[in-house]
């Protein structure tokens, strides 16, 4: 069972590493150079996947979020742990190579354009995420305030969009692509895509185990902190 | 229904009255709202003019830091000698339990504003004259579903001892479109004199209708003694 | 720096993201490998 597992999980990423690197030597040899834009525009294709491959993880924070409050059961909430974990990542490398395409054609690292401010302001909601899990002692109580942020943030991104498209922008709106670029995207969205799947997949075992070892272990510790809240408001 | 309406305004009715009694929260609240102000005021270098946009953006520190504590303080209130605990057993409706939290912190937060804003416009010479009920009208809609967001995880942090930085931490980013609608809003009011765009008008609404809709669904669900 | 420049190191900071959050998970379950039996003769009974 364990053995075949590995296999498999060996296999998913070998084959996810070679289709990577198929997608890197087709950038290299197959896609054309834009014109207006110069080779840099090639970041796109890194870019846009990695930012639809964003949501996606954060949409499972949020039905992860919304499971646990309804079922109560843990692993609902560490499913929703791994996906923060994902969504952090990945906004980070949209907001880093956005940041890199930005220096090159503006000369600045960072303005305040709408799609930069939008995917900031997402990194700043799911590393807050993050940041709130360890600081609640319970894991009951630590369970349903994350998930309640994780609906929370989730509502907030299409307000966060709405707002930031009311800033001054210089971003271009849309770019006519070739059909070898089209390709190139749809090309490149399976290894991010499954990249995103193995990581949140990988985290989420990490997570069940990690669970496991603590509840086997601390039994006395965990029903103590459950304890406190009600001793201490009766002072 | 208006069972429902009668509990709501009992219990912000109490808390409101505690808070008359000793004006701990409110008094707190003003004195840190205007020294964000002036601390503004100084890195700013006052004196000059200043257009409503960076009004709005001072107002805005002022208001987020102070409404956090006011939302703080009517959680604190409940948690003295169990008395959420004695609120949960009363026939209350949970939902009702959070209508009354919210409206108390507006009126906190609106009586906040009363007293800061005015301070502002006086140290900074704001000039709002041009559109003062397009200025009240998005602060006041920003500020309700604020304390709407500010309300909700209040409630979810209270019992966990850590809410100083925590609460601020949650609501903070949550309340960032809030902030940027206003600020723009403000931007084409008073520089560009245009007249009050629907589209920051709707996204405001949008906001303050999803988070009283999801707080007041999901309020019970963290409530615990 | 030129176009290719940049375009170079926006694929190495994304990739390199990747493959750094591969390689943490990758040393985090291993670690856990090696804990977990210890664990099973743990005080239980």
């Amino acid at each position: 069972m364990s053995a075949a597992r590995t296999i498999l999980g060996s296999l998913y990423w070998v084959l996810t590493a070679a289709l990577l690197a198929a997608c890197l030597l087709m950038l290299l040899f197959y896609t054309p150079v834009e014109k207006t834009m110069g080779p840099v525009q090639k970041i796109f294709y890194l870019h846009l996947p990695v930012a639809i491959n964003t949501f996606a993880a954060a949409f499972v924070v949020f039905v992860a979020s919304i499971g646990y409050l309804w079922q109560r059961r843990m692993w609902w909430d560490d499913l929703a742990a791994a996906a923060g974990k994902v969504t952090v990542l990945f906004c980070a490398i949209v907001l880093l190579t956005g940041m890199v395409w930005g220096r090159s054609a503006w000369g600045v690292w960072w303005t305040w354009s709408p799609r930069l401010t939008f995917s900031l302001i997402l990194f700043l909601l799911y590393v807050v995420y993050l940041m709130i899990r360890p600081s609640v002692e319970s894991p009951q109580r630590r369970a349903a305030i994350s998930a309640v942020y994780g609906i929370a943030a989730f509502i907030d991104v299409p307000l966060v969009y709405l707002s930031v498209k009311m800033m001054p922008d210089i971003h271009p709106s849309s770019i006519a692509l070739e059909p070898e670029m089209k390709l190139t995207l749809a090309a490149w969205f399976i290894p991010v895509t499954l990249v995103m799947v193995g990581f949140l997949f990988a985290r989420f075992r990490l997570n069940r185990r990690l669970r496991e070892l603590g509840a086997g272990r601390a039994v006395p510790e965990v029903s103590g902190v459950q304890a406190i809240p009600l001793g201490e408001s009766t002072p | 229904m208006t069972g429902a309406m009668r509990q709501v305004i009992l219990i912000a009715a109490k808390d409101l009255r505690i808070e008359a009694r000793g004006r701990q929260t409110i008094s707190l609240v003003i004195v840190l709202g205007i020294l964000i102000v002036v601390v503004l005021g100084m890195g700013l270098g006052a004196g000059r003019p200043v257009s409503g946009f960076a009004a709005t953006a001072i107002l805005w520190v002022a208001y987020l830091f102070g409404g956090v504590l006011c939302f703080e303080k009517t959680m604190a209130v409940e948690r003295h000698d169990d008395a959420l605990a004695g609120l949960l057993l009363a026939p209350v409706d949970r939902g009702a339990i959070f209508a009354a939290k919210l409206l108390t912190n507006v009126l906190l937060m609106f009586s906040l504003a009363a007293v800061v804003t005015p301070v502002a416009i006086l140290l900074f010479r704001f000039d709002l004259s041009a559109h003062p009920l397009g200025f009240a009208t998005i602060m006041a809609l920003g500020m309700v579903g604020f304390a709407a967001v500010g309300t909700l995880f209040a409630a979810a942090v209270s019992s966990t001892r850590l809410e100083g930085g925590l609460l601020a931490l949650l609501v903070f980013p949550l309340s960032l479109p809030v902030v940027i609608v206003s600020t723009q809003m403000m931007r084409r009011l008073f520089e560009q004199g245009e007249p009050l765009g629907s589209t920051g008008l709707a996204t405001l609404v949008a906001f303050d209708v999803l988070f009283l809709v999801v707080s007041w669904v999901v309020f019970e669900l963290v409530l615990e003694p | 720096m030129t176009g290719e420049g940049y375009l170079v190191l926006g694929y190495i900071v994304g990739l390199g993201l990747l493959l750094g959050y591969a390689i943490l998970l990758w040393l985090a379950g291993r670690s856990l490998d090696k804990r977990e039996p210890r664990e099973d003769q743990g005080p239980t009974g």
